[in-house]
């Protein structure tokens, strides 16, 4: 008897008594392949898996002990790539979504893969198939509004909102009002924003947000972000910021607070939003060019990003212990920040050039527990104001303010001080001067102008007992516009330069001012949004002169199109100032020529209405006549009509002639 | 131009009235009160006591007869010379409109939408020799409360608005509603006639102002005022309108507001552009006349106040005339009817 004769029934059941066949785990689930991987010879091996080990723990999870590979040739070097198993395959999947491109070191950036991927790579198809051509959309030129003869005389655009409706405009002085190039109703369904260098129109809608631009206002792009509800744009419109409420956010994919490229329309990054109560908007502070955004990162430093990777500078915050308050210079890549005291430690100001990290200024301040930092727009000043513990209550309140000269060599420092409790502080725009609105009653403010000398800065004007709160500077300087906002709304039109008041006006409760990119117009506006009534907007010339005011049902908000920056150069710009006289001949002469024939077009177009209007009227009038019979037998008399005429009779007795004549008997 | 205030009334004023001539005015308001005055000298020459606030007038051609209607829901019939009520009608709910159709064979009342009863408009037979009314026909109700409605071109037609926006047009001989539009978002308070009833202008709380062609319904022109429009005068010889309101009586208090907020405004009946503007009144303005010669005009308000313009001849003189008198060469249309 073979074993295999005997109790073959048995040896059947016995078979099926077993537990089914382990299956066997033939995947790879748990596994990455890592590149660029440097190479070793054998006495840094454990160097090396050691480190590999700590950077893969820490981002996926457990590893299989004795997990890590290192892949070697036959000098017992590594041969650039390694395997690691992870005890569970999120780990792995882990490793890959979030090592994957880490930077080792300068030299060597991971490239982190599943092993699995690999089978699917090897069973691709080989067959070539030619990809498919897309047609050429060409993008529409962006600035080719400044090149529509309205704007090459001057005039500039602005976007208004009105109850549904979303109006662009020209601000066509000749014609005395505004011209619409293009009304749409229900383009957005909270607010519309210019673009910084005024090439795009953002509307917002419950799916995302759309650019609309060029010169048929098509939409250009659109970003998929469910509830969006704010916007940012980088300094030069390249990137933008949305964000989104969302609950419950996931960390491995937020969707709070999204990146885009503008151009290709992009996903650059997402990012979490901080906690309802830390809330602000911009939520992340742009850097000069484009080139890096920032968020503070608890009071340890800051999370620098660069951009288009979104990746941290150095792979890591920059560390600024016990830091309050920074921000970004509007022109140069610089980044000034304030650490507050304590006791024995000084606070401090420190101006910081990126990426080089090189220390530009420090100025040490003592007893400073906050910092407000006011840049001059182009970057060539920045004024800090520092507020001290107060330690006995002094009669007058000072405010002391450093201000760093940036652009000037070994950026000088220097302190002064205001002997008033300030309200508002504005820096003139490409200028040199401050304006600051200080006081203790909101009925008698006081106005300071200060100008930045060359070694100190002098008070060079002041305003007294004014209603005034807020704070306008012309965008091409010497001009201000200083307001009474959300209240009896008066205005003041001033000139630093020479010092003196311009013009009062008033825009009764108006909410909101703007000015043209030009500086030679500034409109004033109520919004429906914190008014109820008499809502719309008014434009007056940079002196006060009033331009023309509208009156709209629900008007919500006026923005002017910003203009992109200067492409001249300054040698350019001064040739041109010296042939001034000559453009302006032509110019007046251009110009006279347009009003006569815009004028005579205006006369046609109301000599067009009166006709037509006329003919209702001869018409009418002309079956009014016609049914006269019928109003007679109506008894109807609406007009003063013949009953009313009357003739007086009047009778007069004149002696015509007397005869005489005798009768003889 | 010398206005002339005229303060009696203490309760806002619902409507003027000139007479035929313009002689006359008439001021109706909610202290239950129609006073009558010289239009030329402002003097008061009487009052005609009502028994509630009286919501509006008519007067016939003669100026014999004054026909109110008032929130005690009665019409009555006065005899203008000498104050004596000489008739009274009843309804049920106190009447807010009400007009003589032309050659004062009726009069037309529309009484209020209010405590259950729905909107009616009332057609009365009037006797010109006694001033007595007696019942014709009612309209089946519009189911919305009707604002203000007034007879057309030689009584064919009766042109309602309405507080939801809507004008209806009633056909009388045939006893019933015609057509219906709605082109205000908001509230219509008045239908107003140019001269000759050519053209129509309908005043709403949206804050425009339309003017429409009378026989094809269309909208000539719209003016936009920014505040909700109560009364709106048509100038009989110039190409002007004059349109006020203001914000709404409950609203006043609650808000900032400013005296140049109840501006009543000249616009341009052709061209739409606003010509100039009056201040005088300290509230919404509820009422604008003209004399039918286009020299006076008077305006009343919310407060109480009424005031009689008189139109100096610079006014007459920087515009041209409206030419009211039609082309021979004209081909005269032979429907009369509406176009609809």
């Amino acid at each position: 008897m073979s074993l295999y004769d005997s109790d073959d029934e048995e040896l059947v059941t016995r078979l099926e008594d077993f537990e089914p066949p382990v299956q066997l785990d033939t995947s790879f689930a748990r596994f990455i392949v890592i590149d660029n991987v440097p190479v070793a010879p054998e006495s840094k091996h454990e160097k090396l898996k050691s480190i590999l080990h700590k950077i893969f723990v820490s981002k996926g999870g457990e590893i299989v002990p004795n997990g890590i590979t290192l892949v070697l040739d036959a000098n017992k070097n590594t041969k650039g790539f390694a395997f690691i198993e992870y005890t569970k395959k999120e780990g792995a999947n882990d490793a890959v979504s979030l090592l994957n491109n880490y930077k080792l070191d300068a030299k060597h950036t991971l490239q982190v893969n599943l092993l699995d991927d690999f089978k699917k790579f090897l069973n691709f198809n080989e067959q070539y198939s030619a990809p498919k051509v897309e047609e050429f959309v060409s993008k529409p030129n962006y600035n080719e509004w400044l090149s529509d003869k309205r704007a090459l005389k001057g005039y500039d655009q602005f976007v208004v909102r009105y109850g549904d409706y979303t109006d662009i405009c020209w601000n066509e002085m000749s014609v005395g009002k505004p011209i619409v190039e293009k009304s749409n109703t229900a383009m957005t369904t909270s607010y519309v924003q210019w673009s910084n260098t005024g090439s795009y129109l953002v509307t917002f809608h419950p799916d995302g947000v759309v650019l609309y631009g060029g010169k048929q206002w098509i939409k250009l792009n659109n970003f998929d972000h469910r509830g969006v509800q704010l916007v940012d744009f980088s300094p030069e419109d390249k990137y933008l910021i949305t964000f989104a409420p969302v609950l419950n956010d996931n960390p491995k994919d937020p969707k709070s607070i999204i990146v885009w490229d503008v151009r290709n329309g992009k996903k650059l990054r997402g990012f979490l939003a901080p906690p309802k109560d830390q809330f602000t908007w911009p939520a992340f502070r742009w850097s000069a060019k484009d080139r890096f955004i920032s968020r503070t990162h608890e009071d340890k430093g800051i999370n620098i990003y660069e951009t288009p990777s979104m990746k941290l500078l150095d792979n890591t915050y920059l560390a600024i212990s016990n830091l309050k308050d920074y921000s970004w210079s509007p022109t140069d890549l610089t980044l000034a920040y304030f650490v507050p005291g304590s006791s024995h430690i000084p606070s401090k100001i420190t101006l910081l050039e990126l990426p080089s990290k090189k220390v530009l200024a420090e100025k040490v301040i003592f007893e400073a527990i906050d910092a407000r930092f006011h840049w001059q727009n182009e970057g060539s000043y920045l004024c800090v104001k520092t507020d001290k513990i107060v330690k006995t209550k002094k009669t007058i309140p000072t405010t002391a303010f450093e201000l760093f000269r940036t652009h000037e060599p070994n950026v000088p420092v220097e302190s002064f001080e205001i002997p008033y409790q300030i309200k508002a502080f504005a820096w003139e725009p490409r200028g040199k001067r401050i304006c600051i609105i200080h006081g203790e009653h909101k009925i008698a403010m006081n106005v300071t102008f200060f100008e930045v000398g060359k070694h100190k800065i002098e008070q060079t004007s002041k305003l007294e007992n004014r209603k005034l709160n807020t704070i306008f500077w012309s965008p091409r300087g010497t001009f201000i516009l200083l307001a009474n906002l959300n209240d009896t709304g008066e205005l003041e039109f001033y000139n630093a330069a020479d010092g003196e008041t311009l013009s009062t006006q008033e825009h009764l409760q108006c909410t909101g001012i703007d000015w043209n990119p030009s500086g030679r117009f500034v409109t004033t506006f109520v919004s429906q949004w914190k008014v109820n009534t008499d809502t719309g907007y008014n434009i007056w010339s940079f002196a006060g002169e009033p331009i023309y005011s509208v009156l709209r049902d629900r008007f919500y908000q006026f923005n002017w199109r910003p203009r992109p920056k200067f492409m001249l150069s300054t040698k350019e710009m001064n040739i041109i100032k010296t042939n001034y006289k000559k453009y302006q001949e032509k110019f007046d002469e251009m110009d006279g020529l347009e009003i006569a024939e815009s004028n005579a077009q205006e006369e046609r177009r109301l000599q067009g209405l009166m006709d037509e209007f006329l003919s209702y009227l001869q018409r009418g009038e002309a079956e009014y006549q016609a049914t006269a019979p019928e109003r007679e037998r109506l008894g109807a008399y609406e007009d003063i009509d013949k009953r009313d005429e009357y003739q007086s009779v009047e009778i007069v007795e004149d002696i015509i002639d007397i005869v005489t004549t005798s009768y003889r008997r | 131009m010398r206005p002339i205030s005229l303060c009696l009334h203490e309760k806002p004023i619902t409507q003027l009235l000139f007479n035929r001539e313009g002689d006359l005015l008439f001021v109706a308001a909610k202290d239950k009160l129609v006073s009558l005055w010289y239009t030329s000298t402002g003097e008061r020459i009487g009052s005609y006591t009502c028994g509630g606030a009286v919501y509006a007038m008519g007067v016939s051609q003669n100026s014999q007869y004054l026909i109110t209607a008032s929130a005690d829901a009665k019409v009555k019939v006065w005899d203008v010379q000498t104050g004596i009520c000489l008739h009274t009608e009843n309804f049920e709910v106190s009447c807010r409109s009400i007009e003589y159709n032309q050659g004062e064979s009726q009069i037309l009342v529309v009484t209020d939408q209010v405590m259950g009863c729905k909107a009616l408009i009332h057609v009365l037979d009037f006797d010109q020799a006694t001033g007595k009314l007696s019942t014709n026909f009612t309209f089946e109700s519009p189911n919305c409360k009707i604002t203000h409605a007034t007879w057309g071109p030689l009584n064919q037609y009766i042109f309602s608005s309405g507080e939801d926006g809507a004008i209806r047009i009633y056909d009388v001989e045939k006893k019933s509603l015609h057509h219906t539009f709605v082109e205000n978002t908001k509230k219509v308070n008045r239908i107003e006639w140019t001269k000759h009833r050519i053209m129509f202008l309908t005043c709403s709380n949206d804050g425009t102002a339309k003017l429409y062609n009378t026989k094809t319904l269309e909208n000539i022109k719209t003016f936009e005022t920014g505040r909700p429009v109560n009364a709106a005068g048509v100038s009989p010889i110039k190409p002007h309108i004059i349109l006020g309101g203001g914000q709404s009586a409950g609203s006043v208090t609650t808000s900032k507001v400013d005296a140049s907020q109840f501006k009543v405004r000249f616009y341009h009946i052709v061209y739409g552009d606003e010509l100039g503007s009056l201040n005088g009144h300290i509230g919404p303005v509820y009422s604008i006349c003209f004399t039918p010669d286009g020299k006076t005009f008077a305006t009343g308000g919310e407060e109480g106040l009424v005031q009689i313009n008189h139109l100096d001849d610079s006014y007459f003189q920087f515009d041209q005339d409206l030419v009211y008198t039609p082309k021979q060469q004209l081909e005269t249309n032979n429907e009369i009817n509406l176009i609809v």
